[in-house]
């Protein structure tokens, strides 16, 4: 199957000053935008979205026209968008790109969706160490502003929509969609329990919509093109490109455009990414950013279509579709070592609220350290597993923590044992007799 | 009335309450930590997941913050709300201390007590615990963060109900830490309640710091007297003394709280002044006697008074802090004993005015526990009840012969002026708790007791007649004061037989109208409203 490059978003990636509000209208920008709000109700819009079948590129896949329509038709009060522009996965890198090389197609995307979700205003939170990405999106709002595209009555209709940035409060966690709203209230970014959802109850306790970047850059084209032009693209339930992140050993990491369901896993590491550097053989890919469960070299045939995967499509590949953001690893990766990198990130970054989290993830990561360093026990793996499942087993709904940060290091410390056990107990065999007390 | 069910068994809703409270409703516990029914719901603890089926979908949810809907399945009881609650109690037991032997909280520790129910008799954990450090927070309070579970039930409670905010939650993660912000110790008058609702042994009051095993405390329920809210409380006592106050839950007083002022306001009762004996003579001349004696000699005293400048030469300066029962028996003293006389009130405000807190819990101005209560009842009894100015000026211009100073307010001072005034009477009864200035001027002294050594009740500000119960016994020879005046009364030609406080509050209901339905057993443990005075 040769890979299907399928630009949508990245398609003027290389065009040089597309932050300009000129360029990008060259380009055909803003043209979605006065289709929307000159020829289209909010209710057509999110029509529209629903059926191109959108999912949200934020990881969990959730259809957006749907999430739309749970905001009010007729909202008391002001309604909000969030983008989530927090991007902190390990392995993920497409947002940040999409905001620096085409600001003005997720505004375009932001001040629709507005329109379609009734949103009084929206706030792109973007990741603290973004500084530039913000300081560009600031200027491109001005431009937006002063174009007539933002601001008081957008294009005559009587419509008024403000958009806003906000920084990152820098953690993990801020990208949670809760932990978001709670860090743009200027509080720590500790997840709300849910119900009630983010439509009933969001940023300020009103109605809220929250999107990752991409998910929304897509809007203006969906819009502009229809949802059948969309629907033309990628697979049945999950229509349209998708934009993939590619890191670690291979010879060419970068981000891919490609069509969903148009290749496997193994075509994106050896054609896109140009294979594994220095020519070794390859060991285990982390699929889709650092909270999917790793796979191991005989698994990567896998048709890059999420309906395919446990997650989010139920199907029969036990394995966790994610972000995108894939990170190969080669035969020169120590898996403990490379378990113990990852566990390391989560300890840190646990928000620390829920006792399941708080006090799994430190004593998880310990024992990690305790096998990488000669020290392991004979019983240190039935504990991992048994401490992971009590926050939540490998790929199932069941979890006892209050959001899904606790599944996203007990599934991957689960897939770690699961494909590499050999290696984790020959590195406590190595270590016994010299067990710490 | 629509229905869900718990493990089987049919219940109604009850519009505002959540899965968790009506299960204890029926008997069902389900164990937690992080939520507290007087503060909002976090959900962070997890120990309160229950299965909850609704809608064709099953799973694990925060009972809570659940709130029930009809035909909602909810099961408290499967393996898998078991195996978390197992799992939960290890999770809070890897980091922490297990130092229980010389924890304040062990015999009341929920950590403890649900280890036993929920836990695992062993551990598993090999890696270095993380430890924090024990911190100096306030006044009155100690934070052993490394006992603390995180659970932000102190943080609320600064956020929520004192509105003062000086908790917060520092850092990430196993590392996330309550604690003040540098240089701002939680000095709000409230603090106390933090210690009481923190679940485990983080959050200690100084004063009880290694005081006392808590298992060998005995309590009394009974009413905080340090101001007119009249908080419910608990008073733990052990080998003849005090060792702290507790507020009592009641949702028309005082919710879960109480405030430090109270809280710590009960030193008095175990003060090295107390008076033990009543004594007859003045100053240096005070000769200890026995209790027939010293009534005898008041009844000759007041007798000669009477004989002498009549009734209206004998007065009464009635103290806030006496009981229902005690106003009534010191009216009757006047109006049956006596024959006559003046009856004054002397009350106790606070310069500050009202203290109110951002849940509306308020620690009054009016000082006195009972000064609705002596109001109602005296003005029944004896008909007016005069101004202190009265009695003061009457003392001052000789119409005033003999006083008796019923039941110190263990905070009162009298002015240069009023002692002076004192000193020209030809008989000075003092009831009191402590020595001071005025029972050394006093010809009689007859020594009272404090409130955690007598029942009776006492009205709150807002008329609502609530019960306190003996604790301990007076020391010494003194007694409760409704004893000591009901043998006055009786010496003085009364006729009572009541034998305990519960009987004169009989002898109430019948005489105040406003009392008409008060009874010990009516009252409780949370009190009962008195009728609108009529
Ligand atoms: C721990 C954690 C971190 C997350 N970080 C991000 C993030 O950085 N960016 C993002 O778009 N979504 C992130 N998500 C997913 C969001 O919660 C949310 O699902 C997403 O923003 C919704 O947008 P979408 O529907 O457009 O995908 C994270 C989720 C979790 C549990
Ligand atoms: S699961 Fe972890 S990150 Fe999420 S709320 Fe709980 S402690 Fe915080
Ligand atoms: S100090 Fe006590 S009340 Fe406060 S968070 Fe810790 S355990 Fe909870």
């Amino acid at each position: 199957m040769p890979i299907k490059e399928c630009k949508i978003l990245t398609a003027l990636q290389d065009v040089d000053g597309l932050a300009d509000i000129q360029v990008y209208k060259q380009h055909g920008g803003y043209e979605a935008l006065e289709k929307a709000l000159k020829t289209m109700s909010p209710d057509d819009v999110i029509t529209e979205v629903q059926e191109s079948a959108l999912a949200g590129r934020g990881g969990a896949w959730f259809s957006t026209g749907m999430k739309w329509s749970f905001m009010p038709k007729e909202p008391d009060g002001p309604s909000y968008l969030c983008v989530n522009c927090d991007e902190s996965e390990p392995g993920t890198f497409k947002d940040r790109q999409l905001v620096n090389r085409n600001p003005h197609q997720l505004l375009e995307g932001v001040i629709i969706a507005c329109y379609a979700i009734r949103a009084r205003a929206a706030y792109i939170y973007i990741r603290g160490e973004m500084w530039e990405e913000l300081e560009q999106m600031e200027q491109v709002i001005g431009q937006a502003k002063e174009a007539g595209y933002l601001g008081q009555n957008v294009l005559g209709t009587g419509v008024d929509i403000d958009v806003f940035t906000h920084p990152g409060a820098g953690a993990y966690i801020c990208g949670e969609e809760t932990g978001l709203m709670q860090s743009l209230e200027g509080k720590r970014a500790e997840p709300r329990v849910k119900p009630p959802f983010p439509a009933q109850k969001g940023i300020f306790d009103r109605p809220t919509t929250i999107n990752n970047v991409q998910t929304i850059s897509y809007v203006p084209h969906i819009v502009k093109n229809g949802a059948s032009w969309f629907k033309e693209m990628g697979s049945e339930r999950y229509p349209g490109s998708f934009i993939y992140c590619v890191s670690g050993h291979v010879k060419n990491p970068g981000i891919f455009e490609l069509e969903i369901g148009g290749c496997t896993l193994r075509e994106i590491i050896y054609e896109c990414a140009g294979g594994i550097r220095d020519d070794n053989e390859l060991k285990a890919v982390i699929p889709g950013g650092s909270s999917t469960p790793v796979l191991t070299a005989d698994q990567l045939d896998i048709e890059m279509n999420p309906e395919l995967w446990a997650i989010p499509g139920r199907g029969e590949f036990q394995g966790m579709f994610g972000t995108g953001g894939i990170i190969v690893m080669d035969d020169t990766t120590d898996m403990v070592d490379a378990c113990l990198n990852l566990m390391n990130f989560y300890a840190h970054e646990s928000c620390g609220q829920c006792t399941p989290c708080r006090e799994g993830i430190p004593w998880v990561r310990d024992i990690v350290w305790r096998i990488a360093h000669g020290q392991g026990r004979p019983d240190d793996l039935d504990t991992l597993e048994s401490v992971c499942n009590n926050v939540s087993p490998l790929l199932t709904p069941a979890m006892s923590t209050i959001c899904l940060f606790g599944p996203s290091w007990s599934w991957p410390m689960l897939g770690f044992i699961k494909a590499f056990r050999s290696e984790f107990e020959a590195h406590i065999q190595k270590g016994a007799g010299v067990t710490t007390a | 009335m629509p229905t869900f069910t718990i493990n089987g068994q049919e219940v109604e809703i009850q519009p505002g309450r959540n899965v968790l409270q009506i299960a204890a409703d029926h008997e069902v516990e389900i164990p937690h930590y992080c939520y507290h029914p007087g503060l909002t719901a976090p959900a962070n603890c997890r120990m309160c997941l229950v299965e909850i089926e609704m809608g064709g979908r099953r799973g694990m949810m925060p009972s809570c913050t659940q709130m029930p809907a009809e035909g909602m399945i909810v099961d408290t009881e499967t393996d898998a709300v078991k195996a978390n609650q197992k799992a939960v109690m290890e999770f809070l037991l890897i980091n922490h201390p297990l130092d229980c032997p010389v924890c304040d909280q062990a015999g009341e520790c929920e950590l403890q007590d649900y280890s036993y129910t929920y836990g695992a008799d062993h551990s598993r954990y090999h890696e270095h615990k993380h430890i924090q450090p024990k911190k100096d927070v306030g006044e009155h309070v100690l934070l052993y963060s490394d006992r603390c579970i995180r659970c932000t039930r102190c943080v609320r409670f600064c956020d929520e109900i004192s509105g003062t905010s000086e908790l917060g939650y520092f850092n990430r993660g196993v590392h996330n830490e309550i604690d003040i912000f540098p240089g701002m110790p939680m000095d709000n008058r409230l603090s106390g309640n933090t210690v009481d609702i923190c679940p485990v042994g983080a959050l200690l009051d100084k004063e009880f710091l290694f005081k006392q095993r808590v298992w060998f405390l005995q309590s009394a329920d009974s009413i905080c007297p340090g101001c007119s809210t009249g908080c419910n409380i608990r008073v733990d006592v052990n080998k003849e003394r005090i060792h702290r106050l507790v507020p009592r839950a009641n949702h028309d007083v005082n919710d879960y709280w109480m405030c430090d002022d109270g809280r710590h306001g009960w030193g008095y009762v175990h003060d090295d002044d107390r008076l033990l004996f009543p004594t007859i003579g003045q100053g240096d001349d005070q000769n200890l006697v026995l209790w027939t004696a010293a009534i005898e000699h008041v009844r000759e005293k007041l007798e000669a008074v009477k004989a002498e400048h009549g009734a209206d030469a004998i007065a009464g300066l009635a103290s806030s802090h006496l009981t229902n029962e005690e106003q009534f028996l010191f009216g009757k003293l006047f109006s049956d004993g006596i024959g006559g006389g003046t009856i004054a009130l002397q009350d106790a405000t606070s310069s500050e005015g009202d203290v109110a807190f951002k849940s509306g819990f308020t620690i009054r101005e009016d000082k006195s526990p009972n000064a609705r209560g002596a109001q109602e009842i005296l003005s029944a009894v004896v008909g007016t009840v005069a101004s202190t100015d009265v009695v003061w000026e009457g003392i001052r211009e000789g119409r005033i012969r003999a006083l008796l100073l019923m039941g110190g307010n263990p905070l009162a001072r009298f002015s240069d002026a009023e002692r002076e005034a004192l000193a020209q009477l030809d008989l000075l009864v003092v009831n009191d708790i402590l020595a001071g200035d005025v029972s050394r001027m006093a010809h009689v002294v007859l020594p009272g007791a404090a409130f955690i050594e007598k029942s009776g009740t006492f009205t709150n500000y807002a008329g609502r007649a609530q019960r306190l119960n003996a604790g301990l016994e007076p020391p010494g020879d003194a007694r409760a004061d409704w004893e000591i005046l009901r043998d006055l009364s009786n010496a003085m030609g009364c006729e009572f037989t009541m034998d305990t406080a519960e009987e004169v509050m009989g002898e109430v209901a019948k005489a105040v109208h406003s009392f008409e339905s008060v009874t010990h057993e009516n009252a409780g443990s949370g009190g009962m409203q008195i009728e609108a005075a009529g």
